[in-house]
């Protein structure tokens, strides 16, 4: 597939019904104003975006969240567009993967390949 | 149980008689007249007009032609076609007027603009799923693929809103031929014949409210496969038979392997059967030629798509 051109998903998002700001991960905080891990930010969205109604909000760090019916494929797409607003990452299409994406695990491990793999102290 | 390449043969003059019995009941449990039956132009529509037909007669049978401006112009040609052939009453509704009314072009348009601003009347477009389930593991994600006057395509991953956008305004198409279908139907104190085939069925691939509104589904029990030998049976035109199943929903051709199942009917429909009736992933790839990991990959498809669309299948839910 071609790469995206003069997209400008981040600007002007009147279409978007979840609003996610780059967010500095040094604000976001528990309630004891701790900062939270990458991996506790990430169950954070997870349980806000995907779980309202849920009886339960629990599931396990390598619970697939699509066997799990936590995210479906749609909600694939917001999770993509989380993750490369607030860690600043490109997912490229063929990285689109249950072993990238479908549990927390994998996503932390994902996500700190990608970043790790763009610092130029590297 | 057993699980071979031939477990979904069947004796078609059987079962179409069985359906038309089926038919029949359904009819006179409603209380109707006749019946009413949406033509694609599509197999789909061609074997449930057939079946209609050979329940009730040409006379009880009306079918209703409605394309709009980005629909294959040969959909019309083949329902046409067809409609001869059964000798029953058509009439054709453009639903163009109604959808640029409520701005669902437009709409749609600006989405795709987000991502390509050079879209134009020109361009065509169409969104797809990774293709080769059988040959990869990928999410079901998908693309907008674009095409220009002079046949350049490009492509581009959606995001979650712009997905819903497009969804949204093409599922209307489904909606606004459900209201045609009811509009003439309730008339006539007729009948609303569905045409979703089982493999549609069991993965949700029709339209709540769209589509999926009729008030009888006498294909839904069949897999594609089984469509195509009964519409062998029942005659209906080569044409029709030799079509690539397509949601023609788009104004660049795309077919429902490309938009939705992602594996050909041939494979896709014994697969859905073996997951279906739990045969073990060892008994599918011994029948089938396929390894483990593929066989289990599809089978994981098939949960994700069933539990996701199970609300389109059932009544809304509500408490006792």
């Amino acid at each position: 597939m071609e790469a995206l051109e003069n997209l400008s998903i981040l600007s002007e998002n009147r279409y978007n019904t979840h609003k996610s700001p780059r967010k500095d991960l040094s604000m976001e905080t528990d309630s004891k104003s701790k900062p939270l891990d990458m991996k506790s930010t990430l169950k954070a969205f997870i349980i806000e975006s995907f779980m309202l109604g849920a009886e339960s909000t629990d599931f396990l760090d390598e619970d697939s969240f699509m066997e799990k019916g936590i995210i479906d494929s749609t909600g694939v797409l917001e999770l993509l567009q989380y993750i490369e607003e607030t860690f600043e990452i490109k997912v490229e299409d063929d990285e689109v993967l249950p072993e990238n994406l479908d549990s927390l695990v994998n996503l932390e491990c994902f996500i700190k390949r990608k970043t790790a793999g763009s610092d130029p102290a590297q | 149980m057993a699980f071979h390449k031939h477990i979904l043969d069947y004796d078609c003059k059987a079962e179409a008689d069985r359906i038309c019995a089926f038919l029949r009941a359904q009819m006179f449990a409603f209380k109707r007249r006749g019946i009413v039956i949406g033509l694609s132009g599509g197999i789909d529509s061609a074997v449930a007009a057939a079946l209609c037909v050979r329940a009730f007669g040409q006379r009880k049978v009306y079918g209703l032609i409605l394309p709009e401006k980005e629909s294959n112009p040969v959909s019309e040609e083949y329902a046409k076609l067809h409609a001869l052939r059964l000798g029953i009453e058509t009439v054709k509704v453009d639903l163009t007027p109604v959808l640029e009314a409520i701005d669902i072009y437009r709409k749609r348009d600006e989405i795709i603009r987000r991502f390509f601003p050079e879209y134009s009347k020109e361009h065509r477009f169409k969104i797809t799923l990774p293709p080769d389930l059988l040959k990869r593991e990928m999410f079901n994600i998908f693309s907008l693929v674009v095409a220009d006057g002079s046949g350049k395509i490009k492509s581009a991953r959606l995001d979650a809103a712009a997905l819903n956008g497009i969804v949204a305004a093409t599922n209307t198409k489904q909606r606004m031929r459900m209201l045609q279908l009811y509009y003439h139907a309730e008339k006539m104190n007729y009948l609303v014949c569905g045409t979703t085939n089982r493999s549609e069925t069991v993965q949700g691939f029709f339209v709540k409210f769209g589509d999926g509104g009729v008030d009888v589904e006498p294909l839904a029990h069949l897999y594609k496969i089984q469509i195509y030998r009964m519409s062998e049976y029942l005659d209906v035109p080569e044409e029709i038979r030799k079509r690539a199943p397509s949601p023609d929903t788009y104004s660049f051709p795309v077919s429902d392997e490309e938009f939705f199942f992602r594996i050909p009917f041939e494979q896709l429909d014994l697969l859905l059967y073996a997951w279906e009736n739990k045969v073990s992933v060892s008994r599918v790839c011994a029948a089938m030629g396929l390894d483990k990991d593929q066989v289990e990959r599809v089978f994981r498809d098939f949960s994700a798509k069933h539990n996701a669309s199970g609300h389109v299948r059932k009544p809304p839910p509500a408490l006792e």
